[in-house]
C-alpha cells in the first residue's frame, strides 16, 4: 500500500514536472504569414560577391543561407542559374542605412505563397572592418534567409534567436557576444510550424 | 526577291544579336510580382528613449521641406531636406537649419523600393520628433541624419499637439519610457512656442 503511494507521488511529481517544463518552454519566432510552396528553393549568391569580398565572406553566406536545411523548410539549393531562382543574394556598399541586410518579399497575395525573395546584404559602415570576421555574414545570410522561409522577428526579451530584430542581438561583431550563426530553437520551432 | 531575302536575313541576325546581347548583360530576373513586404536586420536597437536620447548626435523637431530619391546600387532610397522646428539636442544645429535625413524607399524613374512598414516614408506637411545620428565618414557618399534604432526615433505630431510613434513597432519601446518622452516631447513643445514668439 506504501509503495503504491509512494508510485503514485512520484508519478504526479514527474507530471507536474513535465507540466512546468512544457509550460516554460521558448516562445516561438513570429511568422510573417507566407511560405514556399515546393520542397526545394533555388538560390543564386551572386559570384560578384566573391570578387569584391572574397571566397571566406562568398562561402560564409552560403552556409548562412543552408543552415535552415537542418529544420523542415524546404531544402535550399546553391544554384549558378541567374535566371531561374528563387532566393537571389546580393551585397553592396550602400552606405550607413540603418540596417545591415534587409530581404525583399514577392509573395502571391492570394494564396501567400512565396514566389520569389531578394536578399541585400549592406557591407558599408562600422561592419567594413569585420570582413574578415566571416560568422558576421553567415549570421546575416542567416537571418535573411529565415525571413525568405517565412519567418518574423523574434522580440522575446533574453531569448536566444537568430531573428532578433537588431544584428547586436544575434551577432555583437564588435563586443563579441553574442556569437549566433545558426537558427536556435524559437526559430526551429517557427520554421517547423510553418512547414 | 533576292533582295528582300536578304534584308529578312539581316534583321533575324540583328535580332539574334540584341537577345544574346541582352541575355549576356542581364544578370538576373527582376521579379514582376508585388513586393508584399520587407524585413530587414537592423543595425543597433534601444532599450529606453532614455538610452537613445543618451545615443543620439541631435534630437529636433522638424517638417520636410523636400525630398528626393537616391539610387545606390540597386535600391530606391529617399534623401529628406528637413526644416529644424526646434532643438532638444545638438549644439551645432539651430532652429531653421535644414538637415539631410536619408530613408529606404522611394521611387526613381518608374523604378520602386518599398519602404518598411516599421517605417514608412515621412510625409511633407507632418511635423515629426526625431533622434537622429549623423552618418560615418564615407568615401562613397556625403554625410547625412539617419533615424535611431531603424525605426525606433521618430514620432509624428497629432492635431492635438502631442507626438506618437509613427509604428506600432516603436510604441511599446515608447510606452516603456513614457515618462522620458513625454518629458522630451514637452520640452520640443515649449521650444517651438518660444520660437514662434
Amino acid at each position: 500500500m506504501k509503495n503504491s503511494v509512494r508510485i503514485t507521488k512520484v508519478v504526479c511529481l514527474l507530471l507536474l514536472a513535465a507540466l512546468i517544463s512544457s509550460s516554460t518552454t521558448h516562445a516561438v519566432t513570429s511568422a510573417l504569414g507566407f511560405y514556399w510552396d515546393k520542397t526545394s528553393v533555388y538560390c543564386y549568391v551572386k559570384p560578384e560577391i566573391r570578387t569584391r569580398y572574397g571566397t571566406a565572406v562568398y562561402n560564409a553566406i552560403i552556409s548562412g543561407i543552408t543552415t535552415w536545411n537542418s529544420t523542415e523548410a524546404p531544402n535550399t539549393v546553391i544554384s549558378d542559374d541567374y535566371i531561374n531562382w528563387d532566393v537571389l543574394v546580393d551585397m553592396y556598399q550602400y552606405g550607413e542605412t540603418g540596417w545591415d541586410a534587409i530581404t525583399y518579399h514577392y509573395v502571391d497575395p492570394d494564396t501567400d505563397i512565396s514566389e520569389s525573395h531578394q536578399i541585400c546584404i549592406n557591407s558599408s559602415g562600422p561592419k567594413a572592418n569585420y570582413l574578415s570576421d566571416t560568422g558576421l555574414w553567415k549570421a546575416l545570410a542567416c537571418h535573411e534567409m529565415g525571413h525568405a522561409h517565412g519567418a518574423g522577428h523574434n522580440t522575446t526579451n533574453g531569448e536566444s534567436s537568430i531573428l532578433k530584430p537588431y544584428t547586436e542581438d544575434y551577432y555583437d561583431y564588435v563586443d563579441g557576444y553574442p556569437h549566433i550563426t545558426v537558427p536556435q530553437p524559437p526559430d526551429i520551432t517557427c520554421i517547423n510550424g510553418i512547414y | 526577291m533576292k533582295k528582300s531575302a536578304s534584308i529578312l536575313s539581316a534583321g533575324i541576325i540583328v535580332l539574334a544579336f540584341v537577345l544574346i546581347l541582352r541575355s549576356a548583360f542581364s544578370l538576373t530576373k527582376e521579379p514582376e510580382d508585388t513586393v508584399v513586404g520587407v524585413s530587414a536586420s537592423w543595425s543597433k536597437g534601444y532599450d529606453t528613449v532614455e538610452q537613445m536620447e543618451e545615443a543620439s548626435d541631435i534630437i529636433i523637431s522638424g517638417r520636410i521641406k523636400h525630398s528626393e530619391p537616391e539610387v545606390r546600387e540597386n535600391l530606391v532610397f529617399t534623401m529628406n531636406h528637413i526644416e529644424v522646428l526646434s532643438v532638444h539636442k545638438g549644439s551645432n544645429i539651430s532652429v531653421g537649419d535644414t538637415i539631410k535625413l536619408l530613408q529606404t524607399g522611394g521611387t526613381f524613374k518608374g523604378k520602386t523600393t518599398v519602404a518598411f512598414s516599421e517605417i514608412p516614408l515621412l510625409q511633407e506637411e507632418v511635423e515629426y520628433l526625431l533622434f537622429l545620428y549623423k552618418s560615418p565618414a564615407d568615401k562613397l557618399y556625403e554625410e547625412y541624419y539617419l533615424i535611431m534604432g531603424g525605426f525606433q526615433g521618430v514620432a509624428s505630431k497629432t492635431m492635438e499637439g502631442s507626438y506618437q510613434a509613427l509604428s506600432s513597432a516603436n510604441s511599446k519601446f515608447i510606452e516603456d519610457s513614457a515618462d522620458r518622452f513625454a518629458a522630451i516631447t514637452t520640452q520640443t513643445n515649449k521650444a517651438e512656442k518660444e520660437v514662434l514668439q
